[in-house]
C-alpha cells in the first residue's frame, strides 16, 4: 500500500511524561524490600538521559474551506469546487495502559476518552468544511469513502498522542503516523467551554492543534487527488459495500493487488437493479449511523460537564510537580504554611472527585445507551445493546433483507 | 500471588480491634509490614455508616493533644530555667515547641478535612476494591498491577498488609503524605478507618480514627441514581 505522509510529527523517543513527573518520596513508610525495589527502579531510570526531549507546544491553524492551500510543490486546491468525500471515524482504540498504572481506575477514563476524542476530531473536520458527512461509528468500516482510525498512545492533561491511520476506499493509506501535542496553560481555564467552536471561532480544546494538524494533513492529501481518483474512491466505496452485502454477486469487479491495495476491474451496469438496491440500502445505513452519531454527540456534551475539569486539575498537578522537579525541591517543602498544604490536598481531592465523576459518567454511557429505532422498508426496527452490537445487528438485518430480495 | 479471601466473622472482642487501630497512629514503622507477596485479603464489601459512639471527635482529640503538648512545653520550660528562676527557655527551643504545637493543630485540621464521610460503600472483587466515600473521592486499589502508581498526582500506594489491613498512601507535593488504613474487626461488625496525615517539615503525625458499622443499603431515607441526562438524582423513598 502507498503511505502518503505529508508531514512527519512523530513522538520523540522516551518522551513519556510519566518518567518526568513521578514523585518518589514515601520512603518513611517503605519496607526494606520496597526501598530495594525503588533503588533498582531509580538505577534503571538513571540510564536514561537526564533531559528528555519533550513534544513542543505548537500552534496549528485549521485550514478551512474558501481558503486555498498550497504545498511545497506550489500546487493549490480549492475544496469548494471539488466533490467532498464522506469521512467515518471509528471510536478510538484506547490503547494499552502501562502495567504500573491503576488500570481499573484509568480504564474507565480511557474508555470515555475513546468515545470523546473522535467527536473532537469530527467537529474539527466539520469545521474545516472540506468534507461531506463526517460520522463517528462504533467500528472500522472499510466500505466508507475515507476511514479514520486511531489509537490513544498517551492521554494526559499535558500530552496527547494518537497513532492515526487514514485510508480511503481504494485501500490507499493517506496517513499512518503518530500525532503528539502538549498543552499550554492558556488551553485551560475554569468554566471554559471546551467545544471546538464556541461560536466565536475560538478554540477551547487544549489539544486543538493536534486535531487541526490531522485535519490539515488529511486535507493536503485530499487536495492532491484528481477528479478521476475521487470518482474512483466513490465507486470503490459503493462497490465494497455491495460486496459486503453480496460477495457472490459483486466480488468479480474487484482485484486485490499483491501489495494489498485493490483495483476495480469494472462496475455493474448503471441499470443493474441489485446494484441500485445496494445504493438504497446504503442510504438507510447512513441514516442509521446518523442516529448513532447523535448518541456519541450527546455523550460528548455530557462529558464536557466533567472532563475539562478533570483535565484542568490534572494539568495543574502535573505542571506543579514538574516545576518542583525542575528547581530540585521535590522532596523539600517550600514553605511550612498549612494553607499551602490544604490547597495541595484540596486540588488533589478535586482531581480525584472529578475522576470519580468521569468514571461514573463513562459507566452510565455504557448502561444508558438508548435502543435505536430506525425505519427500514416501512417498518420500525428497534435495536438495543451496545452501539457496536446495534451497528452489527443493523448490518446483518440489511444483509438479510438484501439476500431475501435477491432470492438466494 | 497467593491470597486468602475471607471475611473474618469470629466472635472476638472489639477491644482488641480498637487496641490494634489505636496503635496505628504512633506506629509508622508498622507500615513496613506491607508485604504484597504475603498479603492477606479481607472482604470489606458492603455499606457502612459512621458509628458516632466509637469515632474520635477531631476537635476533642486536638484539644487533648494541645493540652498534652502545652504541658510538655511548660515542663521543658521549667526544666530549662536557670536555678535563680529568672532565666527563660532559649528562644530556639521555645520556637520549636510552639512550632510543634502549631503543627499538631495544622495536621489535625487537615485530617479533619480529609475524613468527613459518614457513609462508605465498599465494592470489592478479588483483584480490585473501591471504597466510595460519601461527599469525598473514592479510594481505589487494583491488587493485580496497580498497587503502586506514580502519576501526575505524586506517588500512590495501596494494598493489603500481612494482617489483612488495607492501606492507601498518597505522597503529595509540599511533603504532604496521607495514609488511610482500613481495619475490620474480627467479628466483622465494625470497620475502622485510620487517617494519618504527615508533613515532611514536621516531626509528628496526626491520626484520626473513624469507626463505621454495617447497614443494609437501600433502606435509607433517600434513593439516588446517576444518569447522563440528570446526573445524580435523589428522591424520598416511599414508606414501606
Amino acid at each position: 500500500m502507498n503511505a502518503l505522509t505529508p508531514s512527519q510529527k512523530r513522538k520523540p523517543a522516551g518522551s513519556d511524561p510519566r518518567n518526568n513527573y513521578v514523585a518518589m518520596n514515601s520512603t518513611w513508610l517503605a519496607p526494606p524490600w520496597l526501598i530495594f525495589t525503588g533503588i533498582v527502579f531509580l538505577s534503571s531510570c538513571s540510564s536514561t538521559p537526564q533531559v528528555e526531549e519533550q513534544p513542543v507546544a505548537k500552534t496549528v491553524e485549521l485550514n478551512q474551506a474558501l481558503m486555498t492551500i498550497s504545498d511545497n510543490t506550489g500546487e493549490s486546491f480549492n475544496s469548494t469546487t471539488s466533490r467532498r468525500l464522506n469521512v467515518s471515524i471509528a471510536i478510538f482504540n484506547k490503547g494499552i495502559l502501562e502495567q504500573t498504572s491503576k488500570r481499573h481506575i484509568y480504564n474507565r477514563v480511557r474508555q470515555a476518552e475513546s468515545n470523546y476524542l473522535p467527536v473532537v476530531l469530527r467537529n474539527t473536520l466539520l469545521e474545516s468544511q472540506h468534507w461531506g458527512a463526517v460520522r463517528v461509528i462504533p467500528e472500522i468500516d472499510p466500505t466508507t469513502e475515507v476511514s479514520v482510525t486511531a489509537e490513544i498512545l498517551e492521554s494526559t492533561a499535558v500530552e496527547l498522542s494518537l497513532k492515526v491511520r487514514v485510508v480511503d476506499a481504494r485501500g490507499i493509506v493517506w496517513l499512518d503516523q503518530v500525532y503528539s501535542d502538549v498543552s499550554t496553560d492558556h488551553g485551560y481555564g475554569y468554566g471554559s467551554d471546551y467545544s471546538v467552536s464556541d461560536g466565536t471561532n475560538e478554540s477551547r480544546e487544549p489539544f486543538q492543534d493536534l486535531y487541526n494538524d490531522i485535519a490539515n494533513d488529511m486535507y493536503l492529501v485530499r487536495s492532491k487527488l484528481g477528479e478521476t481518483e475521487v470518482s474512483n474512491i466513490l465507486d470503490m466505496a459503493t462497490l465494497r459495500y455491495a460486496i459486503a452485502l453480496s460477495p457472490q454477486a459483486f466480488s468479480e469487479y474487484l482485484e486485490v493487488n499483491e501489495d494489498g491495495s485493490v483495483e476495480m476491474s469494472g462496475l455493474p451496469a448503471r441499470n443493474d437493479t441489485m446494484y441500485s438496491r445496494v445504493k438504497k440500502i446504503r442510504e438507510s445505513e447512513y441514516r442509521f449511523i446518523d442516529i448513532m452519531d447523535e448518541q456519541y454527540d450527546s455523550f460528548f456534551k455530557n462529558m464536557q460537564t466533567v472532563y475539562p475539569y478533570w483535565r484542568q486539575y490534572s494539568y495543574e498537578l502535573m505542571v506543579y510537580n514538574r516545576e518542583l522537579e525542575q528547581v530540585g525541591t521535590k522532596r523539600k517543602p517550600r514553605t511550612g504554611n498549612w494553607t499551602v498544604l490544604k490547597n495541595v490536598y484540596h486540588t488533589y481531592q478535586e482531581f480525584k472527585m472529578n475522576e470519580d465523576a468521569l468514571r461514573e459518567l463513562s459507566s452510565s454511557f455504557e448502561s444508558e445507551i438508548k435502543p435505536t429505532e430506525a425505519e427500514l422498508e416501512g417498518q420500525v426496527v428497534k435495536l438495543s445493546g451496545s452501539l457496536q452490537n446495534q451497528y452489527n445487528d443493523w448490518r446483518e438485518l440489511l444483509q438479510e433483507i438484501y439476500t431475501l430480495e435477491r432470492g438466494n | 500471588m497467593k491470597r486468602v479471601f475471607l471475611r473474618l466473622r469470629a466472635s472476638s472482642c472489639f477491644f482488641a480491634f480498637m487496641l490494634t487501630t489505636a496503635g496505628i497512629s504512633s506506629a509508622a514503622g508498622k507500615d513496613q509490614q506491607i508485604e504484597a507477596l504475603t498479603s492477606r485479603v479481607v472482604d470489606f464489601s458492603g455499606s457502612w455508616e459512621l458509628d458516632y459512639k466509637l469515632t474520635e471527635d477531631p476537635r476533642d482529640k486536638l484539644r487533648w493533644l494541645y493540652e498534652v503538648a502545652r504541658s510538655q512545653i511548660q515542663q521543658q520550660n521549667a526544666a530549662m530555667r536557670d536555678p535563680s528562676g529568672r532565666g527563660r527557655m532559649p528562644n530556639d527551643l521555645n520556637r520549636r515547641a510552639i512550632n510543634n504545637l502549631e503543627g499538631i493543630i495544622g495536621l489535625g485540621s487537615l485530617a479533619e478535612m480529609m475524613a468527613r464521610s459518614v457513609v462508605l460503600t465498599v465494592k470489592q472483587s478479588e483483584d480490585y476494591i473501591m471504597v466510595e466515600r460519601q461527599g469525598d473521592f473514592s479510594l481505589t486499589c487494583d491488587f493485580i498491577d496497580g498497587q503502586r502508581s506514580g502519576t501526575n498526582l505524586g506517588e500512590e500506594y495501596c494494598g493489603f498488609d500481612s494482617q489483612g489491613q488495607l492501606i492507601f498512601i498518597v505522597s503529595l507535593p509540599e511533603g504532604l503524605t496521607v495514609r488511610n488504613r482500613l481495619v475490620l474487626s474480627q467479628d466483622g461488625s465494625r470497620l475502622n478507618v485510620a487517617t494519618t496525615v504527615r508533613s515532611s517539615n514536621f516531626s509528628q503525625e496526626f491520626t484520626l480514627n473513624r469507626v463505621y458499622m454495617p447497614f443494609e443499603a437501600g433502606k435509607g431515607l433517600y434513593e439516588c441514581t446517576y444518569t447522563l441526562a440528570k446526573k445524580k438524582t435523589c428522591w424520598l423513598r416511599p414508606a414501606e
